[in-house]
């Protein structure tokens, strides 16, 4: 898109710069990037009003305003976490091309497209698949364990730290750093930087998936003697069923269904 | 608690799937104790939550994907077990109430398109507020999409729990110990299915390094 008709080619126009404070506001906002999610341009409508206290510091006129929104409601998608590196490089962009520093937005747009499927693969990789997993097994493992009501709302606790603090790190820092970077983005993005925090939470995911087996082992040996081969039975059950249906509906539903005949032969 | 301030709690917790936040709230292993609490019996909501929770694990709410609702799934089931746990057969209740969350589950999932579409009308409105560089209708727009989501969770929960108190109401009478004996494998069963998945989950993680959708 080109600049304005009020910008002359190679006119600087008086610099208007980004507050701490408008960044911050981006990041609270963040937290809604997902609510209008469609099916046509995604998050699109999210990230734009993410964008807000951005659009007010730099573009005091409407037809700029209007540029930039239908700049930014354009199909875009990201992890709603790890989008926050897309803010801050649009909110760099969008800086220096109010400043006049940037002739038009294409690059912008340009950028945007090409961290989709960075910021989508990377979030899925470290919150989908290892973080939250991690987290919430952690978390039930702690539960299952824990026999007062005090001790279980102590591991909530923790189990929340454990996966909101790399998360709001993640998510503020990201902006801060995308609005350092700019175009030099992929420098956060380099080999290995979230290895050791993916590394991290997957070995511990592991252990505590083997304990919780160890650990239900010897509770239910005691207690519930009876559950321990429903346990491994039903877990083999459903892991075959899953592997030939691939249907999580009707894995659950046979599976059930199983160990309700099994409950009226046996018992 | 009423049913309707439940499914109020409910809707509102649900906004943390993928609207807003997503803080682990709506997980089941928060989300049912806090449901337990709001009904008294907050043991049987870590209970039940542990247990859902390894359940719905392994669902990844990736990109356009539809996936199994087992947030919304599981905040039902616990709702209606503690509800009907005063009848005193704790199997039968958890059996029918693991069914209607897998019916929840799926149902929650066409309601999570339903409302991308509704928002795929939105978009066309903030695209027109756009062009008039309106901000406010802009931020209506993302209100009333957090809102049409909130009053969907709601009402479809507030629909299950009445069917729940519905169908428990018209089979009472064929309750009776020896059905409930009967049933006590399905509570162990659905431990084993979270197994099953958990196990798979780290398994493709760490063997195949695939990504699971």
């Amino acid at each position: 898109m080109a600049r304005p008709d009020s910008v002359k080619e190679g006119e600087t126009l008086a610099p208007r710069k980004i507050r701490k404070w408008d960044l911050f506001r981006v990041f609270l906002r963040s937290f809604f990037v997902q609510s209008v999610w469609n099916y046509r341009s995604l998050i699109s409508i999210g990230f734009g009003i993410c964008l807000f206290p951005i659009l007010k510091r730099l573009y005091p006129d409407t037809r700029s305003r209007k540029e930039f929104l239908l700049r930014h409601l354009k199909f875009f998608n990201a992890h709603p976490y790890m989008v926050s590196y897309a803010l801050g490089v649009s909110i760099r962009l969008e800086e220096e091309y109010a400043s006049g520093n940037l002739q038009n937005t294409d690059r912008l747009d340009r950028m945007k497209d090409l961290l989709i499927s960075i910021l989508g693969s990377l979030g899925d990789q470290i919150f989908w698949l290892t973080l939250r997993p991690v987290s919430l097994l952690v978390g039930a493992f702690g539960v299952f364990v824990a026999s007062t009501v005090e001790q279980r709302v102590a591991v909530l606790i923790l189990t929340f730290l454990l996966y909101n603090i790399p998360h709001l790190y993640l998510r503020y820092v990201g902006i801060l750093e995308g609005y350092r970077y700019g175009m030099e983005i992929y420098r956060c993005f380099r080999e290995g930087r979230f290895e050791k925090l993916k590394k991290g939470y997957l070995y511990l995911g592991v252990a505590i998936f083997f304990l919780f087996l160890g650990v239900l082992l010897v509770k239910f040996k005691v207690e519930q003697f009876a559950w321990i081969p429903v346990i491994g039975g039903a877990a083999i059950y459903a892991s075959i069923f899953y592997k030939f249906s691939k249907n999580f509906y009707f894995t659950c539903l046979f599976t059930i269904l199983f160990f309700v005949i099994v409950g009226f032969i046996f018992l | 608690m009423s049913y309707l301030t439940t499914s109020l709690l409910i809707g509102f917790l649900s906004l943390d799937t993928t609207i807003a936040f997503q803080v682990l709230l709506s997980q089941p292993l928060f989300a049912c104790p806090l449901i337990g609490w709001a009904l008294g019996n907050p043991q049987l909501g870590f209970e039940i939550g542990v247990i859902l929770q390894l359940l719905w694990i392994s669902i990844i709410p990736v990109g356009a994907i539809s996936f199994p609702e087992g947030n919304i799934a599981s905040m039902i089931v616990a709702a209606i077990v503690i509800y009907f746990d005063h009848l005193g057969y704790p199997n039968i209740i958890f059996t029918l109430a693991i069914l209607m969350g897998i019916l929840a589950s799926y149902v929650g999932d066409r309601l999570t398109v339903l409302d991308r579409k509704f928002n795929g009308y939105l978009l066309e409105v903030a695209l027109s507020a756009a062009e008039a560089a309106n901000l406010r209708k802009i931020v209506l727009v993302d209100f009333l999409s957090i809102a049409f989501y909130f009053f969907l969770m709601f009402g479809f929960t507030f629909v299950m729990l009445n069917v729940a108190d519905f169908c428990i109401q018209a089979l009472m009478p064929v309750f009776n110990d020896m059905l409930d004996q009967k049933l006590q494998f399905v509570k162990p069963a659905v431990f084993g299915i979270g197994f099953a998945f958990t196990g798979k989950l780290f398994y493709q993680i760490l063997v195949k390094k695939s990504t699971h959708r």
